[in-house]
Formats: structure tokens, C-alpha cells, sequence
């Protein structure tokens, strides 16, 4: 296994007043735990509201949790920070509107010093090929590019720490159609070519069959019902599943 | 995109600053020479706009004192911004203890009559411009911080900041290189009022005399001088006094279209 979560919980203060006195607790995740198997996708599937993004940002340590504990098996995961990545929902959110494309992309590889200074610029016009995107987009702005081209462009610095785990958290899910069929294509051709391990966040069961290979579905900050992908779709056990699955169709 | 304000502001203060940058070359008399012969002459060819009551080119001391008032100008509000910048940035950005000591100190700052506050430092210390500009930007980095401060609470938590720290960047970077670009247009727009404000506080300390020391012009103090006189030599008030105008308007002209731009 490269992750596990072991009864991981995480609890927001409901405050109330002018003296802001804690009236109560909002349980985002409560005890939940699994693990991920090296070179699979783990699907997360569930509602909003249901502690998914919680779930990946505690995964990779950009909240921290309650309770719990996350560990990462050494033999993948040496150097957390350059071996552990994520994409975002919102690719109009996750890039810096003041930086240009090339400096977005090469400062994983700055930070971790992937590649010397001469090789830099080749590494990312390959980086950008990689994710269907054309080389010479190096000087412009993110602000010249649709949610698409963004959402290649965040793939592409995810890409240039050289990860072996990507959390992809509705990565396709803002975007439209034709965008969305493309770029599940790409991340399925990414994780054969790059040797990669994800978790795959989705409301969208189709999308979540397609590429997955482990399920798990998440209801009010709980797993309620785990499994292959194709036992999950042809015998859900819960009936919340089962509900889901309905109205996917 | 037409945007006048901005472009006539520019104007404005581009032409003052070539003036105060050439002042030696372009100004027709020594600002300090003494003609006991030519007391108090109205606009004439010869002098411009006059001169004062020991007989000295006052178009000539306009000029000098324009390169006072800018320079305390931008200094001043460059010290204010630089501080209001670094502390606004780690309150926003550390938030908790480190909020409230820096918020808490700028609360208190700013109770204080800044103008009073100014006065009595400056009555302590000896009235030097290096003084006068440290004065005004150690007491006007309040705004620039709070500005900043609001920005990076909101830009903190974009998607974008969190996969700069999924990146592994330091938060040394993610300020730097990530939040402060992104948060200083506002500061920017208020700088540009803030560097009207310092001239004209400049000014105001000059008139009470404890701001720019003569024989040093500024227009200040020139216009302390034209109060003795103001019965009989009105220009003495009126072309400092339409300078100070001018700057200010060139000022509050680029903060304006500044803001247009940044919306």
C-alpha cells in the first residue's frame, strides 16, 4: 500500500455570539480510513458536503486533522512535499494570475531542483507537450487560456515535481463535455506513462467507473460502502448507493 | 482604453519631476541670493513670478521646493508602504497572535492625531527633511497594512496559494512570490493619495516652522514668509499655493485612474 489513513477525523468549531463561544461541533470526516494500493485509482465518490476535498487536503497535509493519522510508504514517498501532488477543482483558482506560464510550471522544479538551470526550458515545453498543450505558450498569462488549457497547465506543474501520487479532487468537474472526456483520457495516459497513483474525487459515478479501480462512497463525513469498482456499480449494498447510482442514469 | 485621468496625472507629475530634477539648470536665479535692489517686484518679465521681501526669484524658489516636496513625498509614503507591506503581509498571512499584535499596534497608531503626534516628535527632534520623512512614513504605514492585510486574507485561501504549499513552497515564497503581487494594486492606489497627503503635511509642518528649515525652499515655507506680506504682495501666496494644487490634483489624477484600472 502506498497510503493509509488510519481513523482519520476532522472537526470545524461551530462558533456562535459576539464572543464567538463554540456552540458546537461540525464533523467533516469522523473516523474515516483506507488505504490505496501502489499504481491503482482510488475513487472517492459522494455528495457535496460529504468531506471529500477535506479529505484530500488532510491527505496532503494543507489542514491539518483532528484525530488520525496518514502514513506514507517510504519506498514511494521520500520526499513528501516534491512526491505528492494535487489538482483542483477550480483551474480559473489555481494558477497565479500574475505569473507567466513558464515560471508557474518550473517552480516545482526550482523549489525540489529537479533540473539544472540550462535544461529547465526543455523540461517544461516537454512538460506542456506531455498535457496536449503547445510549446511556445511559455511568456503568456493565465488569464489568455480557457478552463481546460488551465486545467492542462496545472497538470503540467503537478507533473514537473516528478510525483508518484496525485490526489485529483473534481479535477474535470467544473469543465465542460468534450473538455471533460478529453482530460479523463489524459490522466488515465498520464498514470500508465508516469507510473502514477491516484485518488480520483468525483460526484460523477460515471466518471468514477470509468477510471477507477477501487471505490469508496462517502456520506456525511463517513465511508459508507467500499469495494471494487465493478462490484460497487453491479451490487451496491446501501441503499445511499444505490440512490446515487439511480440518479447517474 | 481611454483613461484620462491616469494619463493627464502622469502628465502632470512627469513634468514636475523633470522640473525638480533640472532645477539647477532651468531655474533663472539662486533660490538663496539676496538682492537688497528688487524687494517685493510683482510678475514682471524679469521675474517671473515676482520675487519676496528680501528680494529673491520666487519662480527660482518654486522650483527648488518642488524637488523638496516631491522627494518627502515619495520617500515618506515609500517608508510607509515598504512597513505597511511587511507587517500587513505576516498579519494577514500568520493570522492568530501575529494578527492581533500587529492589528492591535495599528489600532493604537491610528487613535493618535497623526498631524499632533508629528508635531510633538518633531519639536523634539531637530526639524530635518530626512526627520520630516521618516516621521510621516513611520506614522502613515497604518492603511498600506490593513490593505494588504485584507487581500492576503482572501487570496490565502485560493486554490491557487494551496497548491503553491502542495508544491512544497516555503511561506517566505508563497508571500513574496504569490501573495504580494497580487495584493498590491490597492496599495499601490493608495499610495499614490498617501504621497499627496505627505506633501501636504510636509507643507502644513513647514508653515508652523517646524518642517523644512530656511534658507532650504519648500512651499511651505515660502508660504510663511508670504504671510507677513500678505496685504501688499499677493503672489507670494498664490504661486505656491497653486503649485501645492497642481501636485496634488496630478496625485489624486493618477490615483483615480489607477483604480480604474484595477477596479
Amino acid at each position: 500500500m502506498i497510503l493509509n489513513v488510519i481513523r482519520i477525523s476532522k472537526y470545524f468549531p461551530i462558533e456562535q455570539g459576539i464572543f464567538r463561544r463554540e456552540a458546537g461541533m461540525l464533523k467533516a470526516l469522523d473516523e474515516v480510513s483506507f488505504s490505496v494500493a501502489e499504481f491503482t485509482t482510488l475513487g472517492i465518490v459522494g455528495e457535496s458536503g460529504s468531506g471529500k476535498t477535506t479529505l484530500a487536503k488532510i491527505i496532503l497535509d494543507l489542514i491539518p486533522a483532528t484525530t488520525g493519522e496518514i502514513f506514507f510508504s517510504e519506498d514511494f514517498i521520500r520526499n513528501f512535499r516534491k512526491d505528492t501532488q494535487i489538482i483542483f477543482q477550480n483551474p480559473y483558482n489555481s494558477l497565479n494570475p500574475k505569473m507567466r506560464i513558464f515560471d508557474i510550471i518550473c517552480e516545482p522544479m526550482i523549489i525540489h531542483k529537479i533540473v539544472d538551470r540550462k535544461h529547465i526550458r526543455d523540461k517544461v515545453v516537454n512538460l506542456l507537450e506531455t498535457v496536449g498543450l503547445s510549446g511556445d505558450i511559455l511568456t503568456r498569462y493565465p488569464h489568455e487560456f480557457s478552463g481546460g488549457q488551465r486545467q492542462r497547465i496545472c497538470i503540467a506543474r503537478a507533473l514537473a515535481s516528478e510525483p508518484k501520487f496525485i490526489v485529483l479532487d473534481e479535477p474535470i468537474s467544473s469543465l465542460d463535455l468534450t473538455v471533460q472526456a478529453k482530460l479523463l483520457d489524459l490522466f488515465i495516459e498520464l498514470k500508465q506513462k508516469f507510473n502514477l497513483t491516484y485518488i480520483f474525487i468525483s460526484h460523477n459515478l460515471g466518471v468514477i467507473k470509468y477510471i477507477s479501480d477501487a471505490v469508496i462512497v462517502m456520506q456525511n463525513g463517513r465511508i459508507i460502502e467500499r469495494g471494487k469498482v465493478g462490484d460497487i456499480f453491479n451490487q451496491p449494498s446501501e441503499q445511499y448507493t444505490k440512490k446515487l447510482l439511480e440518479a447517474a442514469r | 482604453m481611454k483613461n484620462t485621468y491616469l494619463i493627464t496625472g502622469i502628465a502632470i507629475i512627469s513634468i514636475l519631476s523633470v522640473i525638480a530634477l533640472l532645477a539647477p539648470w532651468i531655474s533663472p536665479y539662486d533660490p538663496a541670493m539676496i538682492a537688497q535692489d528688487s524687494l517685493l517686484i510683482p510678475p514682471s518679465a524679469k521675474h517671473w513670478m515676482g520675487t519676496d521681501s528680501l528680494g529673491r526669484d520666487l519662480l527660482s524658489r518654486i522650483i527648488y521646493g518642488c524637488r523638496i516636496s516631491l522627494i518627502i513625498g515619495v520617500i515618506a509614503v515609500g517608508i510607509a508602504v515598504f512597513l505597511g507591506v511587511i507587517l500587513g503581509s505576516l498579519s494577514g498571512f500568520y493570522g492568530r497572535f501575529m494578527d492581533t499584535l500587529i492589528m492591535r499596534f495599528a489600532d493604537i497608531m491610528l487613535c493618535f492625531p497623526t498631524f499632533f503626534l508629528i508635531l510633538a516628535v518633531v519639536a523634539f527632534l531637530e526639524p530635518s527633511i530626512i526627520n520630516i520623512m521618516v516621521i510621516i512614513g513611520l506614522t502613515s504605514w497604518m492603511g498600506p497594512a490593513r490593505l494588504i492585510r485584507s487581500e492576503i486574507l482572501s487570496l490565502k485561501e485560493r486554490e491557487f496559494i494551496q497548491a503553491e504549499k502542495a508544491i512544497g513552497a516555503s511561506s517566505a515564497r508563497i508571500i513574496m512570490r504569490h501573495l504580494i503581487p497580487n495584493a498590491i494594486g490597492p496599495v499601490l492606489v493608495n499610495a499614490t493619495l498617501g504621497i499627496a497627503g505627505a506633501i501636504l503635511l510636509e507643507t502644513g509642518l513647514s508653515f508652523l516652522g517646524l518642517g523644512v528649515q530656511p534658507p532650504i525652499p519648500s512651499w511651505g515655507n515660502i508660504l510663511i514668509e508670504a504671510k507677513s506680506t500678505l496685504g501688499i504682495a499677493w503672489w507670494i501666496t498664490v504661486f505656491p499655493g497653486l503649485a501645492i494644487l497642481v501636485t496634488i490634483l496630478g496625485f489624486n489624477f493618477i490615483a483615480e485612474g489607477l483604480k480604474k484600472i484595477i477596479g
